[in-house]
């Protein structure tokens, strides 16, 4: 067995909600999956992007077995999910988006320990592993505190901690930085990349930040209507930067991987972190005063996203 | 189950005066039932052998327990829908259907320590005619009519599963099964055709066993016949609602009405 998640033929249509006058039905039924096809191995770490109504949360929901397919197969760790059977809850965690999906008047340890006593095993295993998981997601020092008086990014990961309890080796995240600052973003990516890493989790994340998905995944996956629109693996660790430079210092020299605008006062540059803080250096050493450095999206991935459907 | 109650409990608690407001709602209800029943004393009123006051304690306590057990599983399921949390205990390793269910624990034992107490002033101010005979019929009355009651709950919740709404069902069912189950007043004394709805309410035949077992006015073989028609809606009510309610969580994964609201 060497894949976490295999998908087939997955097909879903919701059909048509009520009109605002609930007898007035009401449209055509929704198509949200057309027949996707994916597979994700062991461990690996795959970003799901596309536009709104791509099918990405339904995609999720079915692999957590709250939404029925209508058609196609999905096997988890080799074994065929056929319903909402035994393995989904011991192998797959789920964080929805929605801070309010949390027990608002009771603290952060007392939700985890709720959730967790669900499993079974007594109050006493079910504090030690709120404790755990409050420790992974560096919550421990607000463990006591109400969730209602928490910053919205304590609460943010507070759901990664429900979803990591019981330990499971498939992490499914809708937007798991929400409406979080760019600071609160890059910690709870960090907290991700570290228990990834630490934890040999499989990792299915729907973003719409393509430096996210550059950040976290090994792997993006473009849904589109419904289907798997491309792929395009993000293992590289080169990536695309852009630099301007102050007109007034002198002009870029020619270097390794540096492509010059024609107007000589932008720069774009590939190659990995490390690299670039060399050429920076390289670059004041030769008198460029250099402005404005930007990481740019994945060529590949940026251009599937902006391909017509 | 114990998680569920801890969890409503601390959350129950953590607003100011909630359970003190409870026990002034208990207190106001006993006061005017006390008032009512000394209005009425003296006066004969049809099918109340023992006294209003005792009569109709019992008929509150029922009340009180059958319309808690109808709204508790609509009611918690619609605030976990409401907040979201529904999604999530689905995912959770304890069984969907028990997890409403085990929702729905901490408004019952809420509620019936209050119904203990009003039956214990029933038993205080009735005639004390009970014998030894009645207990085993009070356990019988007591298991079926919750299992009659959680299988109408379960009825409630699935109307909240497929239509999001399930609250004007329970407020009527609730509202009927109050006025014309014999809860505050006797069947006898509703006006015309009304006399017989009661028939028709399940209410009816389990306050007519407790209140024959309590109060020891109905002599325990007659009450043979209300614990069989307790027993057979129980028998009828239960496996359909739960049939009732587990198509309906198919339905709402079916339709994506499990996070709807």
């Amino acid at each position: 067995m060497s894949a976490a998640v295999e998908v087939a033929g997955l097909a879903k249509s919701f059909p048509p909600g009520p009109g605002v006058l609930p007898w007035r039905r009401r449209g055509q039924p929704v198509a949200a999956l057309r027949g996707v096809d994916l597979r994700i191995r062991l461990a690996e770490s795959v970003a799901l992007l596309g536009p709104n109504g791509a099918g990405k949360t339904t995609l999720l929901k079915i692999l957590c077995s709250v939404l029925l397919p209508d058609a196609g197969q999905v096997s988890l760790f080799g074994t065929p999910l056929v319903d909402r059977d035994g393995l989904v809850r011991r192998l797959v965690g789920y964080v929805n988006s929605d801070e309010r999906s949390l027990y608002w008047r009771l603290s952060a340890r007392e939700n985890l320990a709720f959730f967790s006593a669900l499993s079974g095993g007594g109050r006493a295993r079910a504090l030690r592993e709120a404790d755990r998981v409050l420790e992974l997601v560096e919550l421990a020092a607000h463990a006591e505190r109400r969730v209602m008086n928490l910053s919205t990014g304590m609460r943010q990961r507070l759901c990664l901690a429900r979803g990591l309890l019981g330990s499971p080796r498939l992490l499914l995240l809708d937007e798991p930085t929400r409406s979080l600052d760019p600071t609160a973003t890059r910690s709870l990516e960090r907290e991700l990349r570290r228990m990834t890493e630490t934890l040999d989790l499989t990792l299915l994340f729907v973003t719409h930040s393509l430096e996210q998905a550059r950040r976290l995944a090994t792997r993006a996956v473009v849904l589109r209507q419904g289907r798997v629109a491309g792929e395009v693996s993000l293992d590289d660790e080169r990536h695309t930067w852009r630099l301007g430079r102050d007109p007034a210092a002198a002009p870029f020299p020619v270097a390794d991987h540096l492509t010059v605008a024609a107007d000589g006062q932008s720069a774009v540059f590939s190659g990995t972190p490390a690299e670039v803080a060399g050429l920076l250096a390289e670059l004041h050493a030769a008198g460029v005063t250099t402005t404005d450095l930007a990481e740019l999206p994945h060529p590949a991935l940026d251009a599937l996203l902006r391909s017509p459907a | 189950m114990l998680a569920f109650l801890r969890r409503d409990f601390l959350i129950d608690a953590s607003y100011p005066w909630s359970l003190a407001s409870q026990a002034v709602t208990l207190v106001g209800k006993i006061l005017l039932w006390f008032l009512a029943a000394g209005i009425l004393a003296g006066r004969p009123i049809p099918g109340v052998a023992s006294g209003y006051l005792p009569w109709v304690l019992i008929g509150t306590a029922g009340a009180m327990l059958f319309s808690t057990a109808l709204s508790a599983f609509a009611s918690r399921l619609r605030q976990e829908q409401f907040s979201g949390t529904l999604e999530i205990l689905f995912t959770s390793n304890t069984p969907f259907v028990r997890a409403v269910l085990y929702s729905s624990a901490y408004d019952l034992a809420r509620v019936t320590p209050q119904a203990l107490i009003l039956i214990g002033l029933a038993w205080w101010t009735g005639p004390h005619r009970a014998v030894a005979g009645h207990l085993p019929l009070l356990a019988a009355f007591t298991v079926l009519a919750f299992a009659l009651f959680a299988g109408l709950g379960l009825l409630a919740a699935a109307a909240v599963l497929a239509w999001q709404r399930g609250d004007p069902l329970v407020t009527l069912v609730s509202g009927a099964a109050t006025l014309f189950g014999t809860a505050y007043i006797p069947a006898e004394v509703l006006p015309g055709p009304l006399a017989h709805l009661p028939q028709l309410v399940p209410l009816t035949p389990t306050l007519a066993g407790l209140r024959g077992c309590i109060l020891g006015t109905t002599a325990p073989a007659e009450l043979l016949p209300a614990l069989a028609i307790v027993g057979l809606e129980a028998a009828v009510l239960l496996p359909v609602g739960l049939t009732v309610f587990n198509r309906s969580v198919e339905h709402a994964r079916r339709s994506g009405g499990l996070s709807r609201y």
